[in-house]
């Protein structure tokens, strides 16, 4: 009796001891797993986040070794800064006539991309091209058709007796051209995004609609726009974020100007940090841009729970 | 619906059709047109799409004129190490987030899915100032360390949600035979998930042969540029010979435009997964 017990304990601390072991080995690996890109992660992203707190508060010129605390002075700086106000406003315009703009075409694309016909895989293809055009490569092409004499714009225009504006060059005409721009070189991105949301809609709707004798406009108003309305929402956060970062498009095209008239935030943070060498300041800039994205993100989230319909 | 009404709404839909493909397609066609014209035509009164007379020397000019190779081969030397890079270090955790059960997984998962509300416009000062601190401003590793830690988040999320749909059976009757984790990972896991893994790899190709704002900080010697930053420098340098910037750019443009014709469905599954980020 006794020696049977003995055994039962006996085997039991072993399955035990075995469990604990492999336990221990599968945190291990796990950890192991995932620590080089958390190394990364921690380095490159977590980090320079705190870093970038920390650095707003000094006045630090990149060149020289010495740093002074100054406290809110950077901020303080910015509040009575035109040019950061400039940048503010400037942004704040282009997403709100791109965003919509990019929707609406993008959507007119998508609806008739994934309607059933002839050549439209031939379609689908060539509308994507923009997306597909390399970032320099694109935005030189349009600095080149844009240019005001012998621009490939104005030489259409004084064909038919207008004489174009002075596109990139001209203090009006330089954002809505960045603008149309970068339009049109999201529209084959968000097109794609809209078809898959198209593709998610069940056909019996469409056919149960029909059988009641409902027109087009009736079938996009009352059961594609609705049901489309989680990723129309998805692409106008998205929208609105990429147009706050915009950079490149302005670097390439106008360095900003003329005169300020497309130095949108991100351009203004990389002249103050990488032009004018104002590390600090230019950290305070980027964390009033964080804000800004993080409140974009936020309203996504709390909108995506109150205003979209879902099935 | 009567017939006629159904002409009229046709038409109209080919119309559009019509002026939404001059306006994707036109720009590029423009690119190509200019980069084979002699400069008398490129400035001609006229506007013409297909040159009187093809002038290949755009092409070998550009080479001369700049070290245009040396650009193009610092973009393929950035875009394989991101590539790869991103390749280990993404499926590895991914695998770990879907397969391994350890402590504080769901946590430390979320502390990485995270980091997509950071952008890196916000991180780029502390990191141009980390790498030259390592000495590593014009340099490859500086170049393309930083993305090793951007924008993976996705990735990891991607390929997480594939290997969970990977039945927790095969991974107990692997481990049977007495397979480890790190076998059944190389050996099982990988090769079941070849189509998501290769969408992966064009999305990461198109974001790291794209890369603008980053390598335009870290790079200050011509040499060490990619090439999309040397080709806008090159642009603004050259003035107005169009003939030239136009043939670089085609060049430039050349690797993602034959990779998107080749993989057409890869690239729009890859762009459609993209959306899912947001």
């Amino acid at each position: 009796m006794n020696n049977i017990k003995n055994l039962i304990k006996e085997r039991f601390s072993f399955e035990n001891n075995l469990f604990f072991k492999r336990r221990l080995r599968e945190n291990i690996t796990g950890y192991l797993f995932i620590l080089p890109v958390f190394i990364f992660i921690m380095i490159f992203v977590y980090y320079p986040v705190i870093r970038n707190l920390y650095l707003s508060f000094f006045n630090w010129r990149l060149i020289s070794p010495d740093r002074s605390f100054i406290g809110l002075y950077n901020y303080r700086r910015l509040l009575n800064d035109p040019y950061f106000w400039n940048a503010l406003r400037i942004t704040a315009i282009y997403a709100f006539v791109v965003v919509p703009a990019t929707i609406v075409l993008s959507l007119i694309m998508a609806l008739i991309v994934n309607r059933k016909m002839k050549f439209r895989a031939f379609f689908r293809t060539a509308y994507f091209v923009p997306t597909v055009i390399s970032t320099a490569s694109a935005a030189i092409v349009w600095v080149w058709m844009y240019e005001p004499i012998g621009g490939l714009f104005n030489s259409l225009l004084s064909m038919v007796g207008v004489s174009g504006p002075g596109w990139l060059h001209s203090p009006r005409w330089a954002l809505p051209s960045i603008g149309i721009y970068t339009t049109w070189k999201d529209l084959g991105f968000f097109m794609i995004i809209f078809l898959a949301g198209l593709r998610n809609i069940p056909n019996h709707y469409y056919e149960a609609a029909k059988i009641d004798g409902a027109n087009r406009w009736k079938l996009f108003r009352h059961i594609t726009w609705p049901l489309l309305s989680p990723t129309t929402f998805l692409v106008l956060v998205m929208g609105f974020i990429r147009a706050w970062k915009v950079f490149n498009a302005v670097h390439i095209m106008t360095e900003g100007g003329p005169i300020s008239r497309t130095s949108v935030m991100v351009y203004y943070i990389y002249r103050q940090a990488f032009e004018a060498m104002n590390i600090g300041y230019g950290s305070a800039i980027a964390n009033v841009f964080f804000v800004i994205v993080l409140g974009i993100t936020l309203v996504q989230f709390w909108g995506s729970k109150k205003l979209v319909h879902y099935q | 619906m009567s017939k006629h009404k159904s002409l009229i709404f046709k038409s109209i839909l080919y119309f559009i059709m019509a002026v939404f493909l001059i306006i994707t397609i036109l720009p590029a066609i423009w690119m190509i047109s200019t980069s084979l014209k002699f400069p008398q035509e490129i400035f001609a009164a006229e506007v013409s799409i297909i040159p009187n007379e093809v002038n290949w020397n755009n092409y070998v000019q550009i080479f001369e004129r700049q070290p245009f190779a040396r650009f193009l081969f610092n973009s393929a030397v950035m875009t394989f190490f991101i590539i790869w890079g991103r390749l280990i270090l993404v499926s590895m955790a991914a695998y770990a987030f879907a397969k391994v059960k350890f402590v504080g997984r769901e946590l430390l998962f979320l502390s990485c899915l995270a980091t997509l509300i950071i952008p890196e416009q916000v991180n780029m000062i502390p990191n141009y100032i980390t790498l030259a601190g390592w000495g590593l401003i014009n340099t490859y590793p500086g170049i393309i360390l930083p993305y090793f830690g951007l924008g993976v988040a996705f990735g990891i999320f991607l390929l997480r949600q594939h290997f969970l749909t990977i039945p927790e059976e095969l991974r107990e009757s692997a481990l049977l035979d007495g397979c480890g984790h790190i076998r059944f990972f190389l050996q099982v896991v990988i090769p079941l998930s070849k189509p998501v893994i290769s969408a992966y790899i064009i999305f990461v190709f198109l974001e790291a042969w794209n890369a603008y704002l980053w390598p335009l900080i870290v790079t200050h010697d011509i040499h060490m540029r990619p090439a999309q930053v040397a080709l806008a420098f090159f642009q603004s340098e050259a003035g107005a010979e169009w003939g030239l910037i136009m043939a670089g750019s085609v060049i430039v443009t050349l690797p993602t435009l034959i990779l998107f014709l080749i993989f057409q469905n890869k690239f729009i599954e890859s762009i459609t997964m993209s959306g899912l980020k947001g």
